[in-house]
């Protein structure tokens, strides 16, 4: 089964979704405050 | 689970293993992969478009890169929103306008700080177009599908922030 490519406002808050679990990520492993 | 979320910082591998599976949602979903840096370049052409439009309309690397909002630009929001989140959660959060290890090696001058940060960002975005990617781009997405533009890419990150990190900080612990 291939990728879905939403597209629209749905593919817009799937980015920002994404850019959310993957800031939350970083911060938690590469960019801890001292 | 709310402990975890909490928690100051996670293991190596659990990060690892989350970022590849976001990597695999991403495709998935977006049939897109993490990477950052276009959506500076698009921000750049947004801001440029302010104040000569005809320049942005004519330039090859806009006509191939249209300076609109898409999924990218969203995910980069979206970073700083979790980064926020995260920190938040686990007490870490604070404004500060110079890094405490920064402090450590430099002390407290703003100017000092600022003005290499800002000549960091040019370099970056700079090497960024050279290389078409970032970080993000050739090392977590590309190396993740074997390319082997990830890997030679990866391989100079590595030499250059190693190299920075000794100029910048010697072999000191801060």
């Amino acid at each position: 089964m291939g990728p879905l490519e939403i597209t629209g406002t749905a593919r817009l808050v799937l980015g920002m979704a994404t850019g959310i679990a993957f800031g939350f990520i970083l911060q938690k492993r590469f960019l801890p405050t001292p | 689970m709310v402990r975890w979320l909490r928690q100051r910082e996670w293991p190596w591998w659990q990060a690892g293993i989350l970022l590849g599976l976001l990597n695999m949602f991403a495709f998935y979903t977006a049939n897109y992969y993490l990477s950052t840096s276009t959506t500076f370049s698009r921000a750049a052409g947004m801001i440029l478009s302010l104040f000569a439009p005809e320049h942005v309309a004519a330039n090859a690397y806009y006509q191939a890169h249209k300076p609109v909002v898409d999924w990218q630009f969203m995910l980069v929001i979206g970073i700083f929103l979790g980064a926020l989140l995260a920190s938040k959660l686990s007490g870490q959060f604070k404004v500060s306008l110079v890094p405490d290890l920064w402090t450590a090696r430099f002390g407290q001058g703003t100017a000092w700080r600022w003005g290499i940060g800002l000549l960091g960002g040019v370099l970056l975005g700079f090497g960024a177009r050279m290389a078409d990617g970032c970080t993000s781009g050739h090392t977590l997405s590309g190396a993740a599908q074997l390319a082997l533009s990830g890997w030679v890419a990866t391989a100079g990150f590595f030499i250059g922030g190693i190299a920075m990190a000794l100029l910048v900080y010697g072999r000191r612990s801060y």
